[in-house]
């Protein structure tokens, strides 16, 4: 699971353009959105691609989303239950 | 001048439900000069009492423009009034008279030809002219058009629209807080229909470009853009504006950005393709100075 956080931090900061953050700075347990990271609905749509095209998860609505995207662990824990990549 | 940015958008069209009703049932038996006369009555009073709005467009005439105060005053009127004519125009199609209506077209082809491709693709608009019945002018039954709408407007309206649209492939999607949007959207462009959104206004996500804009400057939304870059389809810009009493040119342009550009990550395209967007709408908006309807402090003096 450590590894897969890890790989899940990197991708975030590559694909949400956090250039000025590494991964040891984002807290796995923080919110992504609001406080914590500070993401914003755009951002929601960069991490739902991200899950379609890195991990074969298709998100199919808001709730489900709402349930995932709530930290960097529990997203990793969800992708690792029902990653098809 | 304008230095202010203090007064943004809500987020709500203004407008009761009884007198959009009112409308309604006015254009399924009058014609719309008839909706013209009284609203030539009611200016008047709405550039009297309106202050913030009034203002507003006095600052863009005179920022963005140069005019002097008479002629933005004159402006000013003239806008209010072509603000009016084309909100009749958008109710009278709503209610069922689209066919009296005519249509110039410019650069359609480019449309067409998104249409035939398997790709989705995204319509921007703004608040000039009368971009929300292109859904109409652009006729097509090949992709379904969703068309993103903020919640704050009335039911009626909605509903209205919702009945219209709906006969003519368009489905709307109102933006809410738990981003269900961003779902629809995103399915919408996988299975290779249309979204369409006002890219003028910054709502929702608060990333955005600072443009020049005539002689002024204002911060434009990348969202509309990112999304596009993010799923990597094409958008165009579309334009609708009124010509007469009963004609409209509708204008689409492709948002094209540089070749080296494409290469990038997807928040520099996003922008790329906003400021690009912002480039043709300012040229639109200076061939149709008084077609722009954002009633609130939208730009900034540039600071010499």
């Amino acid at each position: 699971m450590e590894e897969l956080i890890l790989q899940l931090k990197n991708e975030i900061i590559e694909t949400l353009n956090l250039d000025d953050l590494k991964p040891e700075d984002i807290n796995a347990d923080e919110p992504l959105f609001g406080t914590g990271l500070g993401l914003d609905s755009i951002d929601a749509l960069e991490l739902i691609v991200l899950m379609e095209k890195n991990y074969g998860i298709k998100l199919k609505d808001a709730s489900e989303g709402k349930k995932i995207f709530v930290s960097v662990k529990v997203m990793a824990e969800y992708i690792s239950a029902n990653r098809t990549k | 001048m304008a230095n202010t940015t203090s007064e943004k958008w809500k987020g709500v069209t203004g407008g009761g439900s009884f007198g959009q009703r009112s409308l309604f049932w006015l254009f399924r038996h009058c014609d719309v000069r008839v909706g013209y006369f009284f609203m030539y009555i009611a200016i008047p009073f709405y550039m009297l009492f309106g202050y913030k709005s009034r203002r507003a467009i006095m600052h863009y005439f005179r920022d963005v423009h140069g005019y002097g105060w008479w002629k933005s005053l004159f402006a000013t009127w003239k806008n209010y009034n072509t603000f009016g004519k084309v909100m009749l125009d958008r109710f009278s199609i709503f209610s069922g008279q689209k066919d009296k209506f005519q249509v110039e077209c410019d650069g359609v082809e480019i449309f067409n030809d998104l249409v035939k491709s398997d790709e989705g693709f995204m319509m921007a608009g703004s608040h000039t002219g009368n971009f929300e019945i292109c859904g109409y002018l652009l006729r097509q039954d090949v992709k379904k058009i969703f068309a993103l709408v903020f919640g704050g407007e009335s039911a009626v309206l909605q509903q209205k629209r919702f009945a219209q649209f709906a006969s003519n492939n368009v489905e709307m999607v109102p933006v809410t807080d738990d981003m269900s949007h961003l779902f629809a959207m995103n399915q919408a462009l996988q299975d290779g229909n249309i979204i369409t959104m006002p890219a003028d206004r910054i709502f929702g996500s608060s990333k955005c470009v600072t443009c020049k804009f005539g002689g002024a400057e204002a911060d434009f939304p990348v969202g509309p853009f990112s999304i596009a870059a993010i799923r990597n389809v094409p958008v165009i810009g579309v334009f609708v504006y009124k010509l007469s009493t009963r004609k409209y040119r509708i204008i689409v342009r492709k948002i094209q950005i540089d070749k080296e550009m494409e290469s990038l990550n997807s928040k520099k395209r996003a922008e790329a393709m906003a400021r690009e967007y912002v480039r043709i709408l300012e040229s639109m908006v200076m061939e149709y100075p008084t077609q722009w309807f954002n009633f609130f402090e939208f730009f900034r003096t540039i600071k010499e």
